[in-house]
């Protein structure tokens, strides 16, 4: 066989050769080739390296891997592997007895515990072996908890201790008993206007204390705000944040059995703990320069999220979200809000400024400000309540008392008038009484007409949808706050109500002038009825909500106005919920699928009957009222 | 002696039963319960072998009618997808317990495994394919003689010149290059639809 006599096989063909992808028969032919061929042997020595072959180079400087512990990049955010059980050194330990998991983060694993000798409740957050490998590392740690320790505030969980054992190191921190923030969002979506402001409001308390003794907390977020029973909220994590940023695996992952480092972009973005959703610009940038102001900005964050159900940013991947924060405006709140009072978006839109000098300077600011807005407005401001509901009250009570009283002092005049001649007077209350029932009655069968073809804005007269009486409980209202009692009654004095009176009153008064009363009964008699007609139609108009055994809501009538309806929910061992139901004028909005025991936000919601109704909210959220029975 | 043309997913479809499925799972198992571990959150070691199971049932399954799309990394993808939702599942399953310093770090990864393009996801495809090559190269390396593997050590892993490794060896260059090609032939047709 004369190499030189034989044709070369092609480049391709070599390489292909070289790489191993030719198949037995095609390499079989080059490899006879290549016996006798030293140029073509010298090519295929040069030729480059593919993808496939880069793999197996990539991994090449390590050892055999045990197959126990596959090769890691994210050992180092996420706990080790290895079994979860308690690591013998905290089942053992002398003075916390371990009583349960209470959940996994990204820097360890977290475990209610109890003092022995204190017998107080307490939460040891076990550090990530990987974090902790590094003694510079670790004394670091210490001190940033040491400075922590130092805070102790009803609004940040207290740390008390930062302890070793074995070669575990753990955080001692105070129990909170409650839901994370973002949980509840998730649970229940976003949280009514006055509701948000309030953690806020809390979390910013906090933060100021924390300030004042020069020390920033860096990860404000919503995972780390927890709201116990009670409403209060309480910061985690205050001293961690650092530890975590510096640790994180811009080294690779020491401590987990060799790993060559990929593309450096890759690992960076790989070594955030969870995404930049709540992250200031200065802080991606420099994380050591970030002070309280990146706080706040992550606080606005936050506030967004508790609001709107989701972060300013929500859309993109590590990076992406982080030259948003730089770069864009988030969309405005009211996007997802229509309730949102503008005093809110403004201070939301001053937390989320990109200069930091152009936030609020400390986080009592932030405060102020939510106090300040807080006074405008006790409810959501809905969107044709442009006015506020305080003043619409007054307004509307004022005119109703206007109105009554006139009328009583009409008929007083009329009587004090006329008195001797009496048929006069009879005739005039006769024509009295025939006017308020004409004028009543036609005003409100024009309302009902209009009310039916979809025209009236605000959705007076009966709606078309009653099924009449259902089966299951017919829940009455319970509501232990007064005040919300009170505003729900004064909302019940509508302008229907009112009407409903007046024709009744010259209904009653006709009837009983008929039935051939004296004209002082008939006009005692029509007052009782019109008294009555006022009372009967506003007792019909409360919101009478049952809980079918479905777990759906009934409601059985809709007031006028928001209304708000405290409700027992079954298996909510909370308490109470606020149930504020949300139909559109004529589109009453169903929204999604129940949930067992508990109503979720978006329960399946059956409107049976809606008597002028504006717009009610559903929206659940457990408070700390007590329990009332079903 | 294995059927050389065949990689080992095809051996499976073909042989659903046979010794080539136990290699897949004494390849694949060890890599699952490692990701099950990180990504799972608190398993006991008795629902992590569960899951274990129902991933690889899951696999065992699908792969007859797994097509494979000719996109890299397909198999990876899809096995990446099936061990997220199973993971899901089991999380949706169990009576949560109240995780109230958990930050949901958990939630948030496996959600971002579910999107092919994320980082997370980029990285998992990573340690897989580099677990697998390795564990791959052990499992084919008994089939050559020592010095044909030693010559596609030097060569094709650390990039060292034909003919030097030759002239240490005892080898003609020849040979050398010969076995570099047989061998990266052999774990490119064993490992073919697992990595692309």
């Amino acid at each position: 066989m004369n190499g030189v006599g034989l044709s070369h096989p092609d480049r391709e063909q070599l390489a292909a050769f070289g790489l191993g992808r030719l198949d037995e028969t095609a390499a079989a032919t080059v490899q006879e080739h290549l016996e006798d061929c030293t140029l073509c042997r010298t090519i295929l020595e040069n030729l480059p390296a593919d993808s496939f072959v880069a793999k197996l180079q990539a991994n090449a400087s390590t050892e055999s891997v045990v197959p126990q512990e596959a090769p890691t990049l994210t050992n180092a955010i996420l706990p080790l592997a290895g079994d979860p059980g308690v690591p013998p050194e905290l089942a053992q330990h002398p003075r916390y007895r371990v009583l349960e998991l209470l959940g996994i983060g990204g820097m360890g694993v977290v475990y209610k515990a109890e003092h022995l000798l204190m017998g107080r409740l307490v939460a040891l957050k076990v550090i990530n072996r990987a974090l902790t490998g590094d003694p510079a590392a670790i004394e670091r740690f210490r001190r940033e908890v040491r400075s922590a320790a130092q805070l102790v505030h009803p609004h940040i969980v207290t740390a008390y201790d930062a302890e070793q054992a074995g070669d575990i190191h753990f955080l001692v921190m105070e129990y909170v008993e409650g839901d994370s923030l973002d949980r509840l969002v998730k649970r229940q979506g976003p949280l009514p206007i006055p509701l948000a402001c309030d953690c806020v409001r809390q979390a910013a308390l906090g933060l100021q204390y924390a300030f004042q003794h020069g020390m920033v907390h860096r990860d404000i977020k919503p995972a780390n705000l927890i709201r116990t029973p009670e409403g209060q909220i309480k910061i985690l994590d205050f001293g961690l944040a650092r530890l975590a940023r510096d640790s994180a695996p811009a080294a690779g992952a020491p401590a987990a059995g060799g790993f060559a480092t990929p593309a450096p972009g890759l690992t960076q973005a790989g070594a955030m703990l969870g995404t930049p959703d709540y992250m200031a610009p200065e802080q991606a940038a420099s994380p050591q320069s970030a002070d309280i102001r990146a706080d706040i900005y992550s606080l606005g964050c936050t506030l967004y999220y508790l609001v709107t159900g989701q972060p300013p940013f929500p859309t993109g991947d590590a990076i992406d979200k982080l030259i948003a924060h730089a770069e864009r405006t988030p969309p405005p709140l009211t996007q997802f809000r229509l309730d949102a009072p503008p005093e809110l978006v403004r201070i939301v839109e001053r937390m989320l400024a990109k200069d930091p000098a152009q936030r609020y300077p400390t986080p009592a600011d932030v405060v102020h400000a939510l106090d300040a807005r807080g006074n405008a407005a006790e409810e959501p401001a809905l969107p044709q309540n442009a006015g506020g509901p305080p003043r619409r009250h007054w307004r509307l009570v004022a005119s109703m008392c206007a109105a009554c009283g006139g009328l009583i002092l009409v008929s007083a005049l009329i009587v004090l008038i006329q008195r001797g001649r009496e048929e006069t007077l009879n005739d005039q209350l006769t024509m009295l009484y025939s006017v308020c029932a004409v004028m009543g009655g036609t005003v409100l069968v024009c309302q009902f007409l209009l009310g039916l073809l979809g025209l009236g804005h605000h959705g007076d007269g009966i709606d078309g949808h009653d099924l009449g009486g259902e089966p299951g409980h017919a829940e009455d209202v319970h509501d232990p706050n007064h005040d919300a009692h009170a505003t729900g009654f004064v909302r019940l004095l509508t302008v229907r109500t009112f009407i409903a009176a007046v024709a009744f009153f010259g209904l009653g008064g006709r009837a009983a002038d008929a039935a051939g009363f004296q004209p002082a009964q008939t006009l005692a008699l029509a007052l009782a009825a019109g008294g009555g007609a006022l009372l009967l139609v506003a007792w019909l108009m409360r919101v009478l909500v049952s809980l079918q055994s479905d777990g759906s809501v009934r409601i059985r009538r809709a007031v006028g106005r928001a209304g708000t309806v405290y409700l027992p929910i079954p298996g909510h061992k909370a308490g109470l919920g606020k149930v504020l139901l949300n139909v559109q004028n004529r589109t009453m909005e169903y929204q999604a699928v129940t949930a067992e025991d508990t109503l979720e936000t978006g329960s399946k919601v059956v409107v049976v009957a809606v008597l002028g109704t504006d717009t009610v909210e559903v929206i659940l959220a457990p408070t700390a009222e007590n329990v009332s029975h079903v | 002696m294995p059927d050389t043309s065949a990689s080992l997913l095809d051996r499976i479809r073909l042989h659903p039963d046979g010794p080539s499925w136990k290699r897949l799972v004494d390849l694949y198992t060890p890599l699952i319960q490692g990701w099950l571990r990180r990504f799972g959150g608190a398993l006991q070691s008795h629902d992590l072998d569960d899951l274990v199971q129902d991933v690889l049932g899951q696999v065992i399954r699908g792969l007859p009618t797994f097509q494979h799309s000719h996109r890299a990394g397909a198999f990876r993808c899809w096995l990446r997808t099936i061990a997220v939702h199973r993971l899901l599942a089991f999380r949706r399953a169990q009576k949560s317990r109240p995780m109230t310093y958990g930050d949901n770090s958990i939630d948030e990864e496996l959600a971002q495994l579910e999107d092919p393009e994320s980082d997370l996801s980029t990285l998992w495809d990573q340690e897989h394919d580099q677990y697998v090559l390795q564990r791959l190269r052990e499992l084919i390396e008994p089939e050559f003689n020592a010095k044909s593997w030693q010559s596609f050590t030097r060569t094709a892993l650390k990039g060292e010149r034909a003919a030097a490794v030759a002239a240490d060896l005892g080898m003609t260059v020849n040979a050398v290059l010969l076995a570099k090609s047989r061998v990266l032939r052999r774990l490119r047709q064993e490992s073919r639809g697992l990595i692309d």
